[in-house]
């Protein structure tokens, strides 16, 4: 096994952060704690924890409007709740809530309100890296329903015209809010190859297939030939919490049922850490306590923190970066 | 002093900024081996190479979501549209990318982007998918900055000053690329600060202030006004956002006579804010109702029946002499 058991452990844990993270977003909407739309990576947890995984420290992410199992294990944990929540305490002051958020320090640049963005955007900031000499990488993420943007295709020939140390990431959870994406006449992988840009499809529900495929991916991103990975999951949830009744989904019940019985990417992992003898079952049910625990404090803390004010929302400091007029 | 034609004052400031600063990139179609469809980006690509200068696929929304990567990641990027209609197919990546990231994140990053084109009638190109002013289209979108400079010598030194902005400048270059016009010397690092109207010709009888080809038509009108006994003021503002405010005011509190002479439809001109600004501020100071010479609401045809949807010179004359009792 490629990996040593302490990252094993790790990389269980990075799937428990996310799982509890949403669990906890949920409750809390349901709870009326918190306002906002909330687009949860219920049941994805092995794409975003396999992803953050791969990636060095110094790597850059564009995440997605639901990759908390990515993002959860790249930043501080507290700011980005009381960000999700709209608060001061958040990384961005509460102004984008996690739906922008953005986290230069730790490498992170802001999912975008505007689906079919990320692979253009992390063409140009790749440039960048490519520019400066650098061995850093940036890894971009969409789900299958904004990889329908034509703007990924001019993306495609833009940044092959170019070669950027780009991974772009096909989250394919099965639904674009109601459209299915078993409708598309091909596999998403084969759409980028056209461009002249390698793909390759794995079992996203599988932390190890999928950090070892972005591994791979990574590496030859590296050499500044993009390349594309596309994760097959399933979105458990609505598009949103509370908001969204799937009546396009009327199997959902069962669909959901099936998928958590024998398709839990977290489960199929702790089945393997026991059956390797890496971990006990008191030692992983531990994890699950203990971030419980964390994440419940969080977001009593996060709730109570207040919202900015006008000193934050009329500030032409923050609209500007040398401001003449507003 | 020198007398130069306006490419030759934009490839000037391109090559002046470039040499200044070696993070700066320039793309567009046609811009690096064709050196610019208008020659105004000549040499560019001899002098500083492939990667600062980068030859565009026909894909203008790509363009812009790589000079938000590339401008998040550190660089300053210029995009050469070449013609102002063309910008519609990256509204997404101008209004809602370059426009609000800054605000959203609360201050983290800037965006150096120029977004650089023609706009505006003349040469008779194709017409209505060529030769429209688009200004509007921006205006009512904050976190934008807006130049429209006319003659070289604004050219070179707004465009100089637009590159130097960390913030998101739409830079409408005038249809006149061949226009002469008396610029300072090669070894004067010749800046322009936005926000600063031009009195072009000061006068006491009715203030004429505008933009672009409103401009132009008011200095082709300005034999006959003088030969009727009119002493008209032009006022050339320069740029939209920021707005010499104080100019339009000191200017109408002096004549008492306002003619609004620009060249984008009339319907949602920007010159509607100018109404709206004095409407609010001063409205006593004006003796007479004012005048607004535009275009009808009209697209532009090809050719010469342009001329009945554009502001001609008569038009101003004709307001001038109703205005003045003439």
């Amino acid at each position: 096994m490629k990996y040593s058991n302490e990252e094993l452990l790790r990389m269980h844990e990075m799937m428990v952060r996310a799982r509890v993270y949403c669990e906890v977003i949920e409750k809390c909407c349901m709870q009326g704690r918190i306002i906002g739309m909330h687009h949860l990576s219920l049941g994805q947890e092995a794409v975003g924890a396999g992803i953050a995984a791969a990636m060095k420290e110094d790597d850059w992410m564009i995440p997605t409007h639901r990759s908390q199992a990515a993002v959860v294990n790249r930043v501080d944990l507290y700011k980005y709740m009381a960000e999700e929540f709209g608060k001061i305490d958040g990384y961005c002051k509460g102004m984008g809530s996690d739906l922008h958020m953005s986290v230069p320090e730790r490498h992170q640049m802001f999912p975008n309100g505007i689906l079919g963005q990320n692979f253009a955007i992390a063409t140009g900031f790749a440039y960048g890296l490519k520019m400066d000499g650098s061995d850093q990488v940036i890894v971009a993420c969409e789900g299958d329903g904004a990889f329908s943007e034509g703007l990924n295709y001019e993306a495609f020939i833009l940044c092959m015209q170019l070669k950027v140390p780009a991974v772009f990431v096909v989250e394919d959870n099965g639904y674009g809010w109601s459209y299915r994406s078993d409708q598309y006449a091909k596999n998403l992988a084969e759409r980028c190859t056209g461009f002249g840009i390698p793909s390759v499809t794995v079992d996203g529900n599988d932390i190890i297939a999928v950090r070892e495929a972005m591994e791979a991916a990574i590496a030859t991103a590296r050499t500044n030939q993009p390349c594309l990975v596309v994760c097959k999951t399933l979105r458990w949830g609505g598009h949103f919490v509370g908001g969204d009744k799937q009546r396009y989904r009327p199997d959902a019940k069962e669909e959901v049922a099936y998928a958590k019985k024998h398709n839990d990417p977290i489960k199929r992992f702790e089945k393997v850490l026991l059956e390797a003898g890496v971990a006990t079952e008191e030692q992983l049910q531990k994890v699950w306590d203990d971030m419980n625990v964390l994440v419940n404090a969080m977001a009593d803390k996060a709730e109570k923190a207040p919202f900015p004010g006008e000193k934050e929302a009329i500030d032409p400091h923050r609209l500007y970066s040398a401001p003449w007029e507003v | 002093m020198r007398t130069i034609k306006n490419v030759t004052a934009w490839n000037e400031a391109y090559k002046e900024e470039m040499r200044r600063d070696k993070d700066i990139v320039i793309i567009g179609e046609d811009i690096a081996k064709n050196g610019g469809i208008m020659a105004q980006t000549l040499g560019l690509l001899d002098e500083f190479g492939p990667e600062r200068v980068i030859d565009a696929p026909i894909a203008e929304n790509a363009q812009a979501s790589f000079a938000m990567g590339l401008a998040a990641q550190g660089k300053k990027v210029i995009i050469d549209f070449m013609n102002a209609d063309f910008m519609a197919y990256c509204m997404d990546g101008i209004v809602n990318q370059a426009a609000k990231q800054r605000y959203l994140s609360s201050g983290k990053w800037t965006f150096p982007i120029v977004f650089l084109t023609l706009q505006g009638a003349g040469g008779f190109l194709a017409g209505g998918q060529h030769e429209s002013t688009v200004e509007s289209w921006f205006t009512g979108t904050p976190g934008l900055k807006i130049y429209v400079p006319t003659f070289p010598a604004d050219g070179k030194g707004l465009l100089k000053y637009a590159i130097r902005e960390p913030d998101p400048v739409i830079f409408f270059a005038p249809r006149m690329f061949a226009m002469d016009g008396e610029v300072p010397d090669l070894d004067v690092d010749y800046i322009v600060e936005p926000g600063k109207a031009n009195v072009i010709k000061e006068g006491k009888d009715v203030s004429i202030i505008g933009y672009g080809l409103g401009i132009l038509n008011a200095m082709k009108a300005q034999k006959d006004l003088a030969d009727k006994g009119i002493d008209a003021e032009i006022i050339d503002l320069r740029t939209l956002v920021p707005l010499d405010k104080a100019a339009i005011f000191k200017s109408i509190k002096k004549t008492g006579k306002l003619i609004l002479s620009t060249e984008s439809p009339e319907r949602g001109a920007y010159g509607n804010y100018i109404f709206s600004l004095i409407l609010q501020e001063c409205p006593e100071v004006l003796t007479k109702r004012p005048k607004f010479i535009t275009s009808k609401n009209y697209p532009l045809p090809f050719g010469p029946s342009q001329k009945f949807v554009l502001p001609q010179p008569e038009d101003i004359v004709a307001a001038a002499v109703e205005l003045c009792d003439k």
